[in-house]
């Protein structure tokens, strides 16, 4: 072995020795990982955002997935049996696992799917139905079978007078689920059988009942041929249930007017302010950037804090725009320079008032985060806060200081 | 990994083109017995590489079963810290029932007496107060109290007090209230206003919502709200809330309507 051999060995040593350094330290990082991707992955998949789908306020009915909710013991076996009588009188009735599942989602927003003897007024039953109303006697209705039968098929197959019953009505294998069990039900809250589905199909799952079961044709079940679900407008059957679930501009309080464009109305000589339109604007935008959370429930202290006064000396913005000489003030004009100050009503005491920064922009407080300012289309205060536009003027602070 | 000190390919066409077989094979005698020995050397080379090479797997300590059993281990622990502490991504939902116990049975018309407590303190309830899930009076009285309660500069947004009540809620009621933007939150934020529950009273739903049964009631829920903004006013809410209690576990509000 020469020099040069032991140099090589002694590097080849040492190269192993970082080698190992570097393999201990990814193993333990790969550890890592893997123990959290283990404890994100549990249990994380869509389920409880599809349970969640709904108006605002009403999702799914969250029995919740084996442990949390879903009802135990007596009581689930009772909703299971009382789940296969209803199966069976529509299947005996050559309905469809469609109806199944309507009567299934009825029974559960009635009565939870138990066979209760008491109701408001004299209503009883799994389907809440009424002997004064000509639903049956109570010991009928008490029988889960006549109930079940009763909703399905009414007082009488073969005439269109007294109870109608699901079949009964036209086209009901066409109707969304809550809406054919609502034409049954007459409910004062019809949008709520809609968000029993997904329990009533794990019910339906758990009793073993097909709810892909055609019908057997005849009048009570015309349509059977066009699929279970075709029908089904409920949200989270479809693929990006997010985009379904929660449309953000159908919660939006207010619709948007017109786009805001830049006019062209340079300032009176009386409009004199510590900085110009300008650098004000550039004031506002750095703030947006930079500034923070000073601004809650200060949005004419800021517009006058833009312009460089110290206060607007007046206490609420809408006063401002109220007592703005005549010829200042813009009603409803959706074409301020940039500059200007936007007013709007609220709904409350103070309304807003924000800079227009040109280009449809304004800088605004709370708008995105409350207290900070964030430059925004104008037209957010319509549509976000469901505000009124009532105009603008130019940045005149008579009572600044 | 020691790649680079194995051969190239190159390397190993020159080692193969070298190859000899030892002196005492090329010296056997006669072609017959020759190629027999060459035979008998390459089959004992071949032996001996099996060897080497069982010896060699014998002594990796890794072998890509043990490797892929000891993944699955890893992520087995993961998954079961996920379920053995629920809270570990902000999920005390489950947790929370260990204090509650819960009543079997309602009543058909419950006429419990609703607390009515005064809410002047803190609009954030500390986390780890007890939660009572026992009676669904009061669950609904805390679900709406909790909720309606909201600071925006501190909040940032509206999910953070349907977070807040998210001991007295459903998971899916949780998720729904934060999907969705809410009007009265903006309504609030652009009146610069702070919302303090003064009152919450629970009452019966009424005819036209379904009756109670074991697992499930509806209750009306009138709130009294406190705002102060721009100017200071006052508000009620009237909310008509689903309280479940579906395993018994606990009663929560899984539907609200109203907002």
């Amino acid at each position: 072995m020469d020099g040069r051999d032991a140099v090589r060995t002694l590097g080849r040593f040492a190269g192993t020795g970082l080698k190992i350094k570097a393999t201990a330290i990814a193993s333990v990082v790969f550890v890592i990982f893997l123990f959290v991707v283990g404890i994100f992955g549990a249990g994380t998949a869509g389920k409880a955002l599809a349970d969640s789908c709904g108006e605002r306020g009403t999702p799914g009915v969250d029995y919740g997935e084996d442990t949390a909710q879903q009802p135990t013991g007596n009581i689930r076996k009772n909703q299971i049996a009382n789940a296969k009588i209803i199966d069976k009188a529509a299947d005996g009735g050559g309905l469809s696992g469609r109806a199944t599942l309507i009567g299934l989602m009825t029974a559960l927003q009635e009565s939870t799917l138990l066979n209760i003897d008491y109701g408001h007024l004299d209503s009883i039953g799994l389907f809440q139905q009424r002997p004064s109303q000509g639903w049956g006697t109570e010991t009928q209705i008490m029988q889960p079978k006549y109930a079940a039968g009763m909703f399905f098929f009414g007082a009488s197959r073969d005439t269109s007078a007294g109870i109608h019953g699901l079949a009964d009505i036209q086209g009901w294998e066409a109707m969304g689920l809550g809406q054919a069990a609502q034409e049954v039900q007459r409910s004062a809250y019809p949008e709520l059988y809609d968000g029993q589905e997904d329990a009533a199909r794990k019910i339906a799952a758990e009793a073993g009942i097909d709810l892909d079961r055609p019908g057997k044709g005849g009048d009570a079940d015309e349509d059977q041929g066009s699929g279970d679900d075709t029908a089904t407008t409920s949200p989270n059957q479809d693929g990006d249930p997010d985009a379904k679930c929660y449309p953000e501009d159908a919660d939006r309080p207010g619709k948007p007017g017109d786009a805001f464009h830049d006019g062209d109305a340079p300032w009176p000589a009386t409009v004199e302010n510590p900085r110009s339109a300008a650098d004000a604007i550039a004031w506002a935008e750095k703030e947006a950037k930079t500034g923070g959370k000073d601004w809650y429930r200060a949005c004419l202290a800021f517009v006058a804090r833009a312009y460089g006064w110290s206060f607007s000396g007046v206490p609420y913005a809408i006063d401002h725009y109220r007592e703005m000489p005549a010829d200042m003030k813009h009603d409803k004009d959706r074409n301020p320079p940039p500059g200007a100050l936007m007013y709007w009503e609220t709904g409350g005491r103070a309304g807003h008032v924000a800079v227009y920064l040109g280009d449809g922009k304004i800088a605004s407080n709370d708008i995105v985060r409350p207290g900070y300012i964030d430059v925004v289309p104008a037209t957010e205060i319509e549509t976000k806060w469901g505000s009124t536009y009532v105009g603008w003027a130019p940045p005149y602070f008579p009572k600044g200081g | 990994m020691a790649k680079n000190d194995e051969p190239t390919p190159e390397e190993w066409r020159e080692i193969l083109a070298s190859y000899s077989y030892p002196e005492e094979v090329k010296r056997t005698k006669g072609r017959r017995a020759r190629r027999e020995a060459k035979r008998e050397h390459r089959d004992d080379v071949r032996r001996r590489t099996k060897e080497y090479v069982r010896e060699e797997r014998r002594r990796d300590p890794l072998r890509p079963a043990g490797a892929l059993i000891i993944v699955v281990v890893i992520l087995g622990l993961g998954v079961g810290a996920r379920f053995l502490w629920p809270g570990l991504l902000g999920e005390s939902h489950k947790g929370d029932r260990a204090t509650a116990t819960a009543s079997p049975m309602p009543g058909a018309q419950e006429d419990e007496e609703p607390a009515a407590t005064p809410s002047s303190s803190s609009p954030s309830p500390s986390a780890s107060a007890a939660v009572d899930l026992s009676k669904p009076n009061h669950v609904a009285e805390e679900a709406i109290r909790i909720y309606l309660t909201r600071n925006p500069p501190k909040d940032g947004d509206h999910t953070a007090s349907a977070l807040r009540a998210e001991p007295y809620m459903t998971a899916a009621l949780i998720e729904n209230l934060a999907g969705h933007t809410d009007p009265g939150w903006s309504k609030l934020v652009s009146r610069g206003g702070v919302a303090t529950v003064r009152t919450v009273k629970v009452e019966p739903a009424g005819t036209d919502l379904p009756v109670d049964t074991p697992v499930r009631v509806w209750r009306k829920t009138t709130a009294k709200v406190d705002v102060e903004g721009y100017e200071d006013y006052s508000e009620t809410t009237v909310l008509q809330v689903e309280v479940t209690n579906g395993d018994g576990d606990g009663w929560r509000v899984s539907r609200i309507l109203g907002l």
